[in-house]
C-alpha cells in the first residue's frame, strides 16, 4: 500500500494552481487527501502529479455574502461543524458534519474535496443537491458557476474538467428547517442510505416548501422536484410524510451491493425519509 | 508466605507494559531498521485457481533501486514446502499453479517498499485460469481436485461417537434438525504480520525479528527450511500488536525473508500491509453444520448428531485443528448421553484457515446453543428451561463428556446460569419487552452457556536468573501480543519470592533466553508459564539458598529465606537480600543462581460461564443495537482481574464483530471482495456496549496455581447469543436465523423472507 511515484507541486496562489492544472499532464488536486491518498496507496488512483492546495489561504474562508454563505473549497469539515455562520444559515450542514467520518477525518477533509470526489454515499453532495448549492469553478481561462444539480454525473464523476478547480461553494441561506437521517453499519462509515429534507410549514400548518434528497441509492444524489411539489399546500402531518416517503421509495431504483440489496435500500430510504420529513416539520423552539 | 501479607495475585494492578506503550516507545517489527536493509514486497496471485505459464521479471529487475526479483521458476530452493503444513504444504513461492488469491508468486527486494511495489507492478505473469472451487458443496464432489496428488478435496475426515451414537435418535420423542452456518472472518490485528532478518556471515547465524506468537516454533521452521543448525537461528518477538492465533502458524513470508537474508547476506524486512492482511493472513470460522438433536418430551437431550464441513481454503493452515476442536466443543456444558459427529475439512480455492481466537470453541457452542433454542421453540418450551434441564450438575463432576480426554471438573453450571438470569432479571425484562413492543420497539434476550477448555497439552517453561542488580529475571517462550504477561507473570513470581513486583523482570519472546517454548495461544500462558513459576520458583530459591550459604559461609540447610531475605538463624552470619547476594556473588566471582523449569501438563482446565445479551432491533433499518451485555465467567484463580476483564471484554467485542458485522466474502470466481475496512466492518467504539463482567473463581483442580484460561471466554458464545436474541425479538413471527453474522442486510432478508442473496 505505497503509491507509485508522482510529482508534487505546492502552489502559493490560486492563479499558480490553475496554471499548474492547465500545464502539468495528469495532475490531480490534493486537498484534505482523505479519499485520494488511500486510493493512491491502494494504487487505484495513479496521478502523475499532485497539486497541493493546502496552503491556499484564499480558499479557507466562510463569508456571509447577503443571501448566501460563500465557503472556500479548502474549509475543513471540522470548521463547518463549529462555524457560527454555518450553524446559523446552514444548520443542516452542521448537523450532517457529525455523521461524517471521525474527528481525524474531519480535521483534514474539506468541503471542496468531498464535493469534487462525488461519492454518492457522502453527505455533502446530498446536501448540495438538496440546497441548490452553486459551485464556483475556475480554470486559467474562465470561471463558471455550476448548480449542484448539474454537477454530479455518476459515481466519482463530475462536470469538472481536468484543468478546472472548485474554488468556492455558495450556499443559499435557509430559513426552513431541515433534517438528515442516515444508516451506516458502523458510526463514521459511509452510509448505506442517506435522506435529507428541508420543509417550510406556514402558520396554518400547510406545507409551503418541501425538498427531498437521497444519498447512497443511485450513482448521484437523488432528487425529484415533481414529488416534492405534491406536498405543497397539504397539511404537514405524519400521514403526508408517510405517503411522500412511500412515493419516493416507489420512484427510486436503488443500487444492489455487498451490504444491501435494492429492496433493503428502498426500505431504508422510505424509513429514513419519513423520519427526516417528520423531524424537519416539527415546530422548533425560537 | 505469611498469612497476613497481601498477595500480588488477585490484584488488578495496571500493566507494567503500559508506560512504554502509551508513550509510543514500544518497538515493533516495523520499528526495526537494520542499516541498509532491503524491503520485500510480494507479487500475489490475482487468480483463485490457475496454472502459471510464464513469469517475466526483466522490466522489474531493471528498475533502479531493485536488488532482486525472485520466482521459484528459477529458484528451486524456494519450491520447498513450508514446514508444519503437512500433508499438503505449499511451496514458499508458487511456481506451477496458484490455489488462492493472494498466494505469493514473486518476491521483490528493493531499497524501500515504494520501489518494491513499483517493481511488483512491472512483473508480468501469464496464467491459465482453472475452474475455481469456492464452496464446500462443489468441493466435496471432487469434480475439480485442487491437489491431484492428494486425490480429493477432503483434507480430513474424522468421526466421534459416544454411547449409541446416531442410533439413539430412535429413543427421542422429537428430532430437531437444522442447517447452521458461519461465515469466514479475518482476525485483523492492529499490527499486520511482519518479519525482519539479519544474517551474520562471521558467526553464520541468523537473527530474526518476528511478529510471532511462538518464537521457538518459528525458529524450528526457519532452521528446517534453511537447513541450518537451529543453534544458529535466533528469533526475537518484539512488541506485537495483537495475535489472536493467526500469527502462530507457518507462512511463506517467514521463510522467504529468512532465506533471502541469508542468501544475500543482507538484512531484509517485510512489513505486511492491511491489504496483505486481508489477502494472505489465514482466516477462520467458515463451516456448515447439518445437525439433529433428539429430545424427550420433557426437554431432556437424548442424542446429538452433526455432520459438518469446514471450508478450509487451499492448504491445511491450521484448519484441521479448528475442525477437531469444534467437535470437542459441540457438547457445551450439557449432558449429552449419545452423540455422533462427522467432521470434514474440505479444501477450496481460498486462503487457508488457521485457529483464530476461540478456534472451534465458538463454532461448537454456536451449534449446540442454537439447536437448543430451536428445540425449545419447536417443543413450545422455554429456552431457559431446556438449558437448566440439561446442564451438567455439580454432583456430576468429574464429568466425562464422551469426547476423548474431556472431563469437566469444577464449578456450578446451573447456579452460575441462575446468577446470570437474576442479574439480567429475566422476568422484569419480559415485562419491558412487552411494553416496548406496544411502542413499536423490538427487544430480544439471548442467553447461552459455555465451557472454555484451555491448555491440556505440551509444556511451557521459565528460565530464572538473578540479575547483577539483584532483580530476578524470568524468561519465557510464551510470547505475549498485548495480554500483559510481563505484569501477570511478575505478580505470580512476586508472590512466589515474597518480593515487590518491581524486583521481578519478565523477558518474553527471545530464543536466546530460554531453550524451549511452545508459545502463547489458546489461553494457555498463565496456566503453563504461571505454574512453571510456582513450581520452578521453589527450585530456583533452593539454588539461591545454596548461593547464599556460600556467601554466608554456612550450610545450605541453615539458610532460611523469608520475604526477600536470606538469613541463618542461630549462626553469627549476617543476612542478605537479593541485591546484596548478587553483588557478593559477583565480588566472589561465583556464578549467579539460575534455573530453568518446564511445566508439563496434559490436564486441560475447564473455565465456564454464560452470556446474556439484550438487543434492540429497528425493524425499519434492520439495525441491531445492544443496550446490555452481561458475562458471568469462571476463570479459576484470577491473577489480575484488570487483565482478565480486558481479555473478556476484548473477546466479547471480537465476538460481536463475527456475530453482527464481520465476514470475508468471495465472489463466484473466488475473488475476495471484502479486502478493506470499507467493506469488512469491525465493531466500532460507538456500537460496543459497556460489558458487565461477574467473576466466579472456582479453583482449577488440575494445576498447582488453580489457574484457568480467560482469553476466549468473551468470544465463545457470542454468535450464538446474538442470533438467539435477535430471534427472540421476533418471536411472534417465528424468525429463524441460520447464518452468522446476522448483518443488517441479512436481517432485512430474513424479516422479508427474501431469498438469500447477501
Amino acid at each position: 500500500m505505497k503509491p507509485p511515484a508522482f510529482s508534487y507541486y505546492r502552489p502559493e496562489s490560486v492563479a499558480q494552481a490553475l496554471h499548474l492544472l492547465s500545464t502539468v499532464e495528469g495532475a490531480k488536486i490534493l486537498a484534505g487527501g482523505q479519499s485520494l491518498i488511500p486510493m493512491m496507496n491502494m494504487r487505484l488512483a495513479r496521478p502523475d502529479a499532485l497539486v497541493d492546495i493546502n496552503h491556499l489561504t484564499e480558499l479557507t474562508s466562510i463569508q456571509d455574502v447577503g443571501d448566501a454563505l460563500e465557503i472556500g473549497a479548502l474549509v475543513r469539515h471540522d470548521e463547518l461543524l463549529r462555524s457560527p455562520l454555518v450553524r446559523r444559515h446552514a444548520p443542516l450542514v452542521a448537523q450532517a458534519e457529525r455523521l461524517i467520518g471521525h474527528p481525524a477525518i474531519r480535521s483534514r477533509g474539506t468541503i471542496g474535496g468531498s464535493l469534487a470526489h462525488a461519492d454518492p454515499a457522502a453527505e455533502l453532495p446530498v446536501l448540495a443537491v438538496l440546497g441548490d448549492w452553486e459551485l464556483i469553478v475556475s480554470s486559467q481561462t474562465q470561471t463558471r458557476t455550476i448548480s449542484a444539480g448539474d454537477f454530479f454525473l455518476s459515481y466519482f464523476v463530475t462536470t469538472l474538467a481536468p484543468e478546472e478547480m472548485l474554488l468556492r461553494i455558495r450556499l443559499p441561506k435557509v430559513s426552513t428547517y431541515g433534517h438528515i437521517a442516515e444508516y451506516a453499519i458502523q458510526a463514521g462509515d459511509f452510509a448505506l442510505t442517506i435522506a435529507a429534507t428541508s420543509v417550510d410549514v406556514g402558520p396554518s400548518g400547510v406545507v409551503r416548501e418541501c425538498r427531498i434528497a437521497l444519498g447512497g441509492v443511485t450513482d448521484v444524489p437523488w432528487r425529484d422536484k415533481t414529488i416534492e411539489r405534491q406536498a405543497i399546500g397539504q397539511v404537514a402531518q405524519d400521514s403526508l410524510w408517510k405517503d411522500i416517503s412511500h412515493t419516493v421509495a416507489e420512484a427510486i431504483d436503488p443500487i444492489d451491493d455487498l451490504h444491501a440489496t435494492s429492496a433493503y435500500r428502498r426500505q431504508l430510504a422510505e424509513a429514513l425519509l419519513r423520519e427526516a420529513l417528520h423531524r424537519a416539520a416539527q415546530p422548533k423552539p425560537a | 508466605m505469611t498469612t497476613t501479607k497481601e498477595t500480588w495475585v488477585g490484584r488488578g494492578i495496571p500493566r507494567v507494559e503500559d508506560p512504554r506503550l502509551i508513550q509510543g516507545l514500544g518497538e515493533y517489527v516495523s520499528d526495526i531498521h537494520f542499516p541498509g536493509q532491503w524491503a520485500m514486497a510480494l507479487v500475489r496471485s490475482p487468480h483463485a485457481h490457475a496454472r502459471i505459464l510464464e513469469v517475466r521479471t526483466d522490466a522489474a529487475r531493471k528498475l533502479s533501486g531493485v536488488h532482486a526479483v525472485i520466482s521459484a521458476v528459477d529458484w528451486e530452493d524456494l519450491r520447498q514446502p513450508l514446514p508444519d503444513m503437512k500433508p499438503l504444504s505449499p511451496p514458499a513461492l508458487a511456481y506451477e499453479r496458484v490455489l488462492y488469491v493472494g498466494q505469493p508468486v514473486v518476491a521483490i527486494l528493493a531499497d524501500d517498499r515504494y520501489i518494491a511495489e513499483d517493481a511488483a507492478d512491472l512483473v508480468e505473469i501469464s496464467y491459465q485460469p482453472l475452474t475455481p472451487v469456492v464452496n464446500v458443496e462443489d468441493a466435496r464432489q471432487d469434480s475439480v481436485v485442487l491437489h491431484p496428488e492428494f486425490g480429493t478435496n477432503i483434507l480430513d475426515y474424522v468421526n466421534f461417537v459416544s454411547g449409541d451414537g446416531q442410533e439413539a435418535l430412535k429413543e427421542a420423542d422429537h428430532v430437531i434438525s437444522a442447517t447452521l452456518q458461519m461465515g469466514r472472518v479475518s482476525a485483523q490485528a492492529m499490527e499486520p504480520r511482519g518479519i525482519a532478518a539479519l544474517f551474520d556471515e562471521k558467526t553464520q547465524s541468523l537473527m530474526v525479528y518476528h511478529a510471532t506468537q511462538s518464537v521457538h516454533r518459528a525458529k524450528e521452521r526457519i532452521s528446517t527450511f534453511l537447513q541450518m543448525d537451529p543453534n544458529h537461528v535466533h528469533v526475537i518477538a518484539p512488541e506485537i500488536g495483537g495475535g489472536f492465533g493467526v500469527k502462530n502458524g507457518s507462512y511463506p513470508e517467514e521463510v522467504l525473508v529468512s532465506y533471502l537474508a541469508k542468501y544475500f547476506a543482507h538484512p531484509i524486512k517485510w512489513s505486511g500491509d492491511r491489504f496483505e492482511e486481508f489477502l494472505g493472513t489465514y482466516q477462520e470460522r467458515e463451516q456448515t453444520h447439518h445437525v439433529q438433536l433428539g429430545i424427550k418430551n420433557d426437554g431432556r437431550i437424548v442424542a446429538f448428531v452433526d455432520t459438518y464441513y469446514q471450508d478450509n481454503g487451499a492448504y491445511p493452515g491450521g484448519g484441521v485443528l479448528v475442525a477437531h476442536n469444534t467437535a470437542r466443543n459441540l457438547m457445551g456444558p450439557y449432558r449429552i448421553p449419545h452423540f455422533a459427529i462427522h467432521c470434514y475439512t474440505v479444501m477450496t480455492n481460498k486462503v487457508p484457515q488457521t485457529p483464530y481466537r476461540g478456534a472451534g470453541r465458538p463454532q461448537g457452542h454456536y451449534i449446540i446453543e442454537r439447536i437448543m433454542d430451536r428445540a425449545a421453540d419447536e417443543l413450545g418450551m422455554d429456552r431457559i428451561a431446556i438449558r437448566m434441564k440439561n446442564l451438567v450438575r455439580p454432583q456430576d463432576f468429574p464429568y466425562a463428556t464422551g469426547f476423548p480426554g474431556v472431563v469437566y471438573d469444577s464449578g456450578d453450571y446451573p447456579q452460575t446460569f441462575q446468577d446470570l438470569l437474576d442479574i439480567v432479571d429475566v422476568s422484569a425484562f419480559r415485562v419491558r419487552q412487552q411494553q416496548a413492543r406496544a411502542q413499536g420497539i423490538r427487544l430480544g434476550l439471548g442467553l447461552a452457556n459455555y465451557v472454555e477448555i484451555s491448555a491440556g497439552f505440551g509444556f511451557e517453561g521459565v528460565h530464572f536468573r538473578l540479575a547483577a542488580d539483584g532483580r530476578i529475571e524470568l524468561a519465557t517462550g510464551a510470547t505475549g501480543q498485548g495480554q500483559g504477561h510481563r505484569t501477570a507473570l511478575a505478580q505470580i513470581a512476586a508472590d512466589t519470592f515474597e518480593m515487590p513486583l518491581e524486583q521481578i523482570a519478565v523477558v518474553e519472546g527471545d530464543t536466546r533466553r530460554i531453550d524451549k517454548g511452545i508459545g502463547t495461544f489458546g489461553s494457555r500462558t498463565v496456566i503453563m508459564a504461571g505454574n512453571a513459576i510456582v513450581i520452578g520458583g521453589q527450585e530456583f530459591l533452593e539454588k539461591a539458598r545454596e548461593a547464599a550459604a556460600k556467601i554466608l559461609d554456612v550450610k545450605t540447610t541453615d539458610v532460611v529465606y523469608h520475604q526477600g531475605t536470606f538469613s541463618a538463624p542461630g549462626t553469627s552470619a549476617k543476612s542478605l537480600d537479593w541485591t546484596l547476594l548478587a553483588s557478593e556473588l559477583q565480588r566472589a566471582s561465583h556464578s549467579m543462581p539460575a534455573h530453568e523449569y518446564y511445566f508439563y501438563s496434559n490436564t486441560a482446565t475447564y473455565g465456564f460461564g454464560c452470556h446474556g445479551v439484550i438487543v434492540e432491533v429497528n425493524e425499519k433499518t434492520s439495525e441491531i443495537r445492544i443496550p446490555r451485555y452481561v458475562v458471568v465467567h469462571d476463570g479459576g484463580v484470577v491473577v489480575n482481574p484488570l487483565l482478565a476483564n480486558g481479555q473478556v471484554i476484548g473477546g466479547v467485542v471480537q465476538g460481536l464483530g463475527s456475530a453482527l458485522y464481520e465476514e470475508m466474502r468471495f465472489n463466484e470466481n473466488g475473488q475476495p471482495i471484502t479486502t478493506s475496512f470499507l467493506a469488512y466492518h469491525l465493531p466500532g467504539a460507538v456500537s460496543v456496549p459497556d460489558i458487565e463482567i461477574h467473576h466466579r473463581n472456582y479453583r482449577a483442580p488440575g494445576n498447582p496455581g488453580g489457574y484457568k484460561g480467560v482469553g476466549e471466554a468473551g468470544i465463545i458464545p457470542s454468535q450464538a447469543v446474538i442470533l438467539s436474541a435477535v430471534e427472540d425479538a421476533f418471536r411472534d413471527q417465528g424468525l429463524r436465523l441460520n447464518y452468522a453474522p446476522i448483518t443488517p442486510g441479512r436481517l432485512f432478508q430474513a424479516m422479508h423472507r427474501e431469498e438469500a442473496k447477501l
